[in-house]
């Protein structure tokens, strides 16, 4: 389905589910939940929290929903309500403790990191995104990890095109160092110790 | 830590805002005529540019079945709430018991089906830009059905593209039958394909002692229905659906819906290769769709 067409259908869910079907709103859900999760878990970085934020933007999309006056896509519309009971929560954490960077140290012989399996550098790329402020990680997971338009990702968190392009690019420059290490080994390793030092 | 030519490189942010094309030109041309010349700024920018890369390669995380299972409970929860809140279900008004239903169909697809041109008196003029709009789609099915069971005969007037007027792809039928969530796709593609019982076991209740009241006794075991059998009721419940007057339903079927006395419309669809079915109650009309389920069906 092209989107103009998804949208379509889910504006109608989106009605049916106004106009009182008890089934429409689940069924859109269905049709988003899992965008909607990998959204809400790469942003909050907890599997629970991330459940929890996902369940409260969601139920407020419930009631919401007979408000929604159609000036964006309902997934947009969706993924908006999520992102804000997301970062929320991170607002709400008075400190938010830091996962420790896996950054490959000095002494690490280069085979290990030669080694790392690719399931170890989604988690490497993971733990590096929990590092980053909840600001630079909501744009960067939009863009750069599901793939979503600056255009719609400014739709999604309600700042300007301008500002998703430089959080994200400021959020690459954070992740970029911590990442130098498990990164494909094509290139030399070792400019990643001058980068660290360069934290605002 | 130590390279001593850190301090002549851009800053880590530069480099990046220069690969997202972010810096003013004066910037650019700067950064970009140092990073041309600086093996080690090429490096970062590479890195910069990995890390973009491994960002798209994390791979989809599919909701936990826990979890899903968890929101889809909170949802039904509150829609439970919502719905008791709402006042008395449709399924409280209908004291006719379950299996009073009256199904005009058997088996074998024969069926009394209800004349089209008591059904649309003004379908012609009404319809005319909608059965434009749609006549593709109406002709394709009406063609399905001539190649169908093509004993019966009333529907031999739906001709192809020949009689655009005709922009009920079906004349509403009264197949009792009883929908669910599950039978809903193949039903609706049945009464489509002008077979008006839904895949599920239609209802071989026999009719009532005393004779049909003509087309009006297609709801008699309904009677709650009835009131949508008048055209203009049954146009007023299809523009509240549709949300625009004028709209033409693909196929009408007086039946039920989980045990309830339900009406399904199917409407043509924004996608052509799908149609919406909207299944109401009673109530259908004016301000208030009785909505019991809607679902978006592919023609096949």
């Amino acid at each position: 389905m092209d989107g103009a067409v998804e949208d379509a259908s889910d504006l109608a869910l989106l009605r049916a589910h106004a106009g009182g079907d008890p089934d429409a709103f689940g069924e859109l859900v269905r049709r988003h939940r899992d965008r909607l999760w990998a959204v809400a878990l790469r942003t909050l970085g907890d599997r629970e929290e991330a459940a929890d934020a996902l369940q409260d933007a969601l139920l407020s999309a419930f009631r919401a929903a007979a408000g929604f006056r159609g000036d964006s896509a309902v997934t947009t519309w969706l993924h908006r309500v999520v992102v804000n009971a997301c970062l929320d929560r991170v607002r709400r954490r008075a400190a938010r403790p830091t996962v420790p960077l896996p950054e490959a140290g000095p002494g690490e012989p280069a085979e290990t990191r030669n080694a790392i399996a690719e399931r170890d550098v989604h988690l490497a790329v993971a733990a590096a995104l929990d590092a980053l402020s909840a600001e630079h990680r909501a744009a960067v997971v939009l863009v750069d990890v599901q793939g979503y338009s600056v255009a719609e990702s400014a739709l999604i968190l309600g700042i300007a095109e301008g500002t998703v392009k430089s959080r994200c690019a400021r959020a690459r420059a954070r992740l970029a160092p911590m990442l130098a290490g498990v990164r494909n080994p094509d290139g030399p390793p070792r400019v990643e110790p001058a980068m660290t030092g360069e934290e605002q | 830590m130590s390279d001593p030519t850190t301090g002549a490189h851009p800053d880590v942010d530069t480099l990046s805002d220069l690969d997202a094309g972010l810096l003013d030109a004066a910037m650019a041309a700067r950064a970009g005529a140092h990073v041309a010349g600086c093996a080690t700024c090429r490096d970062r920018v590479d890195l910069l540019q990995d890390t973009q890369a491994m960002l798209a390669g994390l791979p989809a995380v599919p909701m936990p079945a826990d979890v899903a299972a968890r929101i889809d409970t909170a949802l039904a929860e509150t829609a439970a709430a919502e719905t008791a809140a709402r006042g008395p279900a449709v399924g409280r008004d209908t004291p006719a018991a379950t299996g009073d239903v009256t199904v005009l169909a058997d088996r074998a697809g024969h069926r009394r089906r209800i004349d089209r041109r008591r059904w649309w008196p003004g379908a012609g003029v009404v319809a005319a830009g909608v059965a434009l709009l749609f006549a593709g789609a109406v002709g394709l099915s009406a063609v399905k059905s001539g190649s169908g069971a093509s004993g019966t005969s009333n529907r031999s007037s739906t001709t192809a593209g020949a009689v655009p007027r005709a922009a009920p792809a079906r004349a509403p039928v009264a197949s009792g039958a009883d929908y669910s969530s599950t039978t809903l796709d193949a039903g609706v593609r049945r009464l489509l394909a002008g077979r008006s019982s839904p895949t599920g076991l239609p209802r071989e209740v026999p009719k009532p002692s005393g004779s049909p009241r003509g087309p009006l006794a297609a709801t008699a075991a309904a009677p709650v229905l009835d009131r949508l059998l008048g055209p203009a009721a049954l146009q007023a419940c299809v523009t509240e659906l549709a949300g625009v007057p004028g709209v033409t339903p693909l196929a009408v079927d007086f039946a039920r819906f989980q045990d309830k006395p339900a009406v399904v419309v199917v409407l043509p669809d924004s996608n052509p290769a799908n149609v919406d079915a909207w299944v109401v109650g009673p109530a259908c009309g004016p301000g208030q769709s009785d909505l019991l389920r809607y679902q978006v069906t592919p023609r096949s």
